[in-house]
């Protein structure tokens, strides 16, 4: 059924328009609709009240002939499905893009199934129920477009997975009222749009509902993001800017989003080898904003991070940080981060969740802590410089405000030890200035407000020139961290896994404080952790990745020995060792130093690399470079 | 395969071979040294082997193509090496040489590429894989025995129309 446009929004049910509406359409439930949409303009298709699919075709050029594909997408993208971003684009059969995601708050749809068909009410004992494949064949009629037993779509909201053996699973979709995902045409283009009829599964709850379709204006510039939901009492956090992106924005178009942010992956004309030797031998400078950072204040602030905290906090001194992780009661890693000791009750912890601020939060509360927790990361951006440079860089830029001596303060940089941090000015901009990194080389951070992020980026990449300094993306930063064996959330560790097998027992203090969350079950795992993290240095030159199995040596012939000793978290190759590298976790009577195991490829039968347990750093593993004056 | 030029006066005579596998990186690196690990894909050096000049362009983790004196064996050398890859001279693509200055200036505006990479500016000993109207091309910025070029590699069959388009 093609709806006549609507020029205003009277509909109190979805969210206010995002900006100029040159059409819109209400989808009944359970029908369709075709409309055109021109060059440039924007579709947002809505999903009212939640849990609701909607298929999507688009059509371009003479006669409607080249109809979006989504095999086409998926293979010149090489992903299940465009995302806004760099790899954003629907392509048509002949290969041309014809729309553009540019902001999505679902995350979660299909594009590899038809639309409902006929045949599948049919086979389900449903003859003549209605289907999203007769409606688009009813409403393209009027097109001239021939009817088809089933429409390949786009299925907006529709949640399925492609499982490890081969099927696609299908459930209840994940959008929320008001969840939308905004297109952008790139051709002048034949739209539909279905409000799916699907009740007799929970692809839309068992209740069908409607759909809104808003066309806006091409003069419009919605910025990119994707929606990201990380607890149900946090509002859905669309990706944003750092300080730093708009300058980093002008050196790449290669940024990925990254735990809520647009983050570079690497630098044109660079790549992520010159980036990484530039960090391992000069100085790189990254922008790290992505980070979370909460102010813990209060009489009782050291106690809540004595309670959650793994490492004992109480002997830093004011201007002092260490590194460990929050721990759930079973002993389990929910975040990994630093607390910086700012003042006497004054702390400041850096990690990777939004919800590590009420986590905190509610443990105080439990508590009975007399303790404010209050999330800064807003007003705090943060660079990191590292390399074997950085120090000779930034001496020449930095000043200290404070008289050595008060407060911890320190009157040059080489006199600020390693997790040592200090206020400072940069080209005259206030920052928090902390020897802290995550490459394994010497290096620093600097936390700045966003209002000044971009003077100091422009600053730092002009004073780094002397020096070699190139900007550093998240791929060259991903092989420097694999080879320092620095962990990374959701590889090395989970909730799941306790810092013992995450390869930093070393930061729970069980010998140097009392009570705290976790302790109990980590007094035990601590006896016998059921795996534990270490270094491999495989033979050859293939790169493991995460979620490949270890086997010990020689078994592959016999079945008797078949089983797995541990799994690869992460691998890489390091140029810098010029071999291939893993992060892994093994049962521990495998984690001796020189044992040789195994790494399946492939279905780990056909062919498995001898590899050689050594340390979790492979890269000097005594932390002599960051550790170095 | 030898390359065409749009003029001889800026056209050196070297000869293309892909090798690649699970052992390229270090058959780059046994035969052309250390550079070949500090490369990112689509950058390249120059450099010498077998006391000829010789420029190695990365095209992958483990791809490369280098440019060779007419008649030197990559695939002999290589055989020595006892490493798991293929060597081969690349027979299909033809090279369409332009001036340099002329041709920096003008391919951003007659090329496209995906928004991963960058024809402005396109630096020295870099390379940008790009579309000229519905032909594929890799557009390769070089040094050669000391000398900066600027090369177009494309299929042999539309190298007419490569010439056609950049004069």
């Amino acid at each position: 059924m093609h709806s006549s446009p609507v020029l205003t929004s009277p509909y109190s049910d979805i969210p206010a328009p995002l900006g100029s509406v040159v059409a819109e359409y209400r989808i009944k439930a359970s029908r369709a609709i075709a409309y055109p949409v021109k060059a440039g303009q924007y579709i947002q298709i809505i999903d009212v009240a939640g849990s609701q699919c909607s298929d999507f075709l688009a059509f371009a050029g003479e006669g409607y002939s080249d109809g979006l594909d989504g095999t086409v997408t998926r293979t010149l993208l090489g992903q299940a499905m465009p995302q806004a971003g760099l790899l954003s684009a629907y392509f048509s059969q002949q290969m041309q893009p014809l729309v553009r995601v540019v902001q999505d708050t679902c995350g979660r749809h299909d594009s590899f199934m038809l639309a409902c068909t006929p045949r599948y009410y049919e086979e389900a004992g449903y003859p003549g129920h209605p289907s999203c494949s007769d409606n688009f064949n009813q409403v393209l009629a009027t097109y001239g477009i021939a009817p088809r037993p089933g429409w390949p779509a786009i299925n907006f909201f529709f949640n399925t997975q492609v499982e490890t053996d081969g099927t696609i699973s299908a459930a209840e979709s994940w959008s929320r009222p008001g969840d939308y995902v905004l297109l952008q045409a790139c051709q002048d283009l034949l739209c539909a749009s279905s409000a799916c009829p699907d009740d007799i599964d929970p692809a839309n709850g068992w209740q069908p509902t409607p759909i809104h379709v808003r066309i806006y204006d091409a003069a419009e510039a919605f910025a990119p993001a994707m929606g990201r939901r990380v607890a149900p009492n946090l509002p859905l956090r669309l990706t944003q800017d750092s300080a730093f992106t708009p300058s980093i924005r002008a050196l790449t178009q290669h940024l990925a989003e990254y735990n809520g942010f647009w983050v570079p992956m690497s630098y044109p004309h660079q790549g992520d080898q010159a980036e990484y030797w530039a960090l391992r031998e000069r100085v790189a400078l990254m922008d790290l904003s992505a980070l979370r950072k909460f102010e813990v204040t209060g009489p009782d602030a050291l106690a809540l991070l004595q309670w959650a905290f793994s490492r004992n906090v109480a002997t830093l001194s004011v201007g002092q940080a260490a590194y460990g992780c929050l721990l759930n009661p079973h002993g389990g890693i929910i975040d990994d981060g630093i607390v910086f000791r700012l003042r006497d009750t004054a702390y400041r912890y850096v990690g990777n969740c939004d919800t590590d601020g009420p986590w905190l939060q509610s443990v105080a509360q439990q508590q009975g802590f007399a303790v404010t927790v209050e999330p800064s990361s807003d007003r705090l951006h943060n660079l990191a410089i590292q390399g074997p440079h950085s120090r000779g860089l930034l001496s020449s830029l930095v000043e200290f405000k404070a008289a050595e001596g008060q407060d911890g303060a320190i009157a040059h940089l080489n006199n600020l030890p390693y997790f040592h941090c200090t206020p400072a000015r940069i080209f005259g901009i206030p920052v928090l200035l902390s020897r802290t990194g995550y490459t394994g080389e010497l290096g620093y951070e600097l936390f700045v407000h966003p209002q000044q992020g971009a003077a100091l980026w422009d600053g730092l990449m002009q004073a780094g020139k002397p020096y070699g300094l190139l900007p550093l993306g998240m791929q060259a930063l991903d092989r420097a961290r694999i080879e320092a064996g620095l962990l990374a959330a959701g590889r090395e560790f989970t909730d799941l896994i306790s810092p013992y097998q995450a390869g930093i027992g070393w930061s729970v203090g069980l010998k140097s404080k009392g009570h705290f969350i976790g302790r109990a079950a980590l007094e035990i795992l601590k006896q016998r952790p059921p795996f534990v993290a270490v270094g491999l240095m495989l033979e050859g030159n293939e790169i493991a990745c995460g979620g490949q199995c270890v086997y010990p040596q020689g078994t592959s012939s016999n079945e008797r020995y078949a089983w797995r000793v541990g799994h690869v978290t992460s691998g890489t190759f390091s140029p810098i060792l010029n071999r291939s590298i893993a992060l892994a976790q093994v049962a521990p009577e495998y984690a001796q130093l020189g044992t040789v195991l195994e790494v399946g490829f492939m279905d780990s039968i056909k062919r498995r690399i001898p590899a050689q347990v050594g340390p979790l750093s492979l890269y000097d593993p005594t932390k002599s470079r960051v550790r170095s004056y | 395969m030898s390359p065409s030029s749009a003029s001889l006066s800026f056209s050196p005579a070297y000869t293309l071979w892909d090798f690649a596998g699970r052992d390229g990186l270090q058959a780059a690196l046994q035969l052309f040294g250390p550079r070949a690990n500090r490369i990112a894909p689509f950058q390249s050096f120059s450099t010498s082997w077998q006391q000829q000049p010789c420029t190695v362009l990365r095209l992958c983790q483990h791809n490369f193509r280098v440019a060779l004196p007419e008649g030197a064996a990559l695939d002999l050398a290589t055989q020595a090496l006892d490493l798991s890859l293929w060597v081969k001279p690349c027979a299909t693509l033809a090279t369409v040489f332009l001036p340099r200055a002329e041709g920096l200036e003008r391919l951003p505006n007659l090329a496209t590429t995906n928004p991963l990479y960058r024809l402005d500016p396109l630096p020295l000993d870099c390379a940008v894989p790009a579309r000229i109207g519905n032909c594929a091309v890799l557009i390769w910025h070089h040094t050669w025995n000391t000398q900066p070029y600027l090369a177009i590699q494309t299929v042999t069959t539309q190298q007419d129309f490569i010439r056609q388009v950049v004069n």
